[in-house]
């Protein structure tokens, strides 16, 4: 079906900054046929990195702690949202000062994470989000989830008047500062929508940074399904 | 003027309907009173119906809605959708707590990288 794409796996330039103030937060739910792979392409890079399981079925939470990152398990399990905040709070507890979201699926590419981390690092920005749409890439995206994407770009910018190209993009960062005032209660897919509105009324400067990201079969497959623009839509509206 | 006075009810109705999902967007938590206040009117008119069921004829007939019947059911229909609505605000505050507890389970149960405690047992099972 559809195997990486070769705009990902071009040299990205530009060194680690200060890799020791960054943590990278990742939720996971049943990956433990990927998270493995991922976690070691970020330790190789110098991150720490903190694994939150969201009451996976499987190994995903023995994998995680056989390697050097702080592993958090949810009891039950709640949600991607849910998992991402547990995640960004656990990362300000610890006392980082850069928090990166980043997906456990390997749909994300470590090489892009200091793209994010720099303009917040150099104070240019408290929040950067990556985004699939702000160059022109050869993705293998299939239209109809691209199609559903912009027009939730377009529905974003109605209700948050927020110009953003990719408003359902896993790959974030934030400062401590912006993370502090983070209190989402969205549990599940809906949790980016309420943070896009947590940062149009925050006012803290942000920024889209693109990104590239690997549809890979195994991501594919599990990924959201079409039919998840449905539940999105019902829980902003009945929460 | 009959068919203004239909409108009206419908008016009010639509007006309630829409007040009911403007209250279930803001907080539920201090309005318990208002809730009370709301459905204990309702029962009492609801036992005021029962008792006289002449009555509700009058006022129905000043609405120009027909039978009594119909009036009841139209505030029995709205009273239903206010008491689903408030459940289900206090269901997503329910899930809200049970979300904040199990997040202070995982802090608590956290395994910091490079840390393992030896011989210590899952406490966490799968279901």
């Amino acid at each position: 079906m559809i195997t990486s794409q070769d705009s990902c796996t071009k040299p990205q330039g530009g060194a680690l900054a200060a890799p020791g103030r960054i943590c990278v937060a990742i939720p996971a739910y049943n990956e433990e046929k990927v998270i493995h792979s991922v976690l070691q392409g970020l330790l190789a890079k110098g991150y720490h990195v903190v694994v939150v399981d969201d009451g996976s079925k499987d190994e995903t939470y023995r994998i995680c702690r056989e390697l050097p990152v702080d592993v958090l398990r949810h009891p039950i399990n709640m949600g991607y949202g849910a998992a991402q905040q547990t995640g960004i709070q656990w990362a300000i507890k610890q006392g980082f000062d850069v928090i990166v979201t980043f997906d456990a699926d390997g749909q994300h590419v470590v090489e892009e994470i200091p793209k994010l981390t720099g303009p917040i690092l150099s104070g240019e920005v408290e929040v950067a989000v990556g985004s699939r749409f702000l160059e022109a890439r050869p993705e293998a995206m299939p239209l109809v989830k691209r199609l559903i994407l912009k027009m939730a770009v377009i529905f974003t910018r109605w209700t948050t008047g927020l110009k953003m190209t990719d408003a359902h993009n896993g790959m974030r960062a934030f400062s401590r500062r912006a993370a502090l005032t983070m209190n989402l209660t969205q549990n599940g897919m809906a949790y980016s929508s309420e943070l896009v509105n947590w940062l149009a009324k925050s006012g803290f400067r942000w920024k889209e940074v693109p990104v590239c990201v690997r549809y890979t079969e195994y991501s594919m497959r599990k990924g959201q399904s079409i039919w998840n623009l449905f539940n999105i839509l019902w829980e902003i509206l009945l929460g | 003027m009959l068919i203004f006075k239909f409108i009206l009810f419908k008016f009010i109705l639509i007006v309630l309907l829409i007040a009911t999902y403007l209250f279930y967007r803001k907080q539920i938590h201090g309005k318990r009173l208002l809730i009370r206040l709301f459905a204990s009117t309702i029962l009492g008119l609801a036992i005021l119906a029962v008792a006289f069921p002449d009555a509700t004829t009058k006022v129905a007939g000043f609405f120009n809605i027909g039978r009594g019947v119909d009036l009841i059911l139209y505030m029995m229909i709205l009273f239903l959708l206010f008491a689903i609505v408030v459940l289900h605000a206090y269901l997503a505050q329910v899930k809200r707590s049970v979300t904040l507890l199990a997040r202070e389970i995982a802090f608590m149960q956290a395994r910091p990288a490079g840390r393992v405690k030896a011989g210590e047992e899952e406490t966490l099972g799968k279901e």
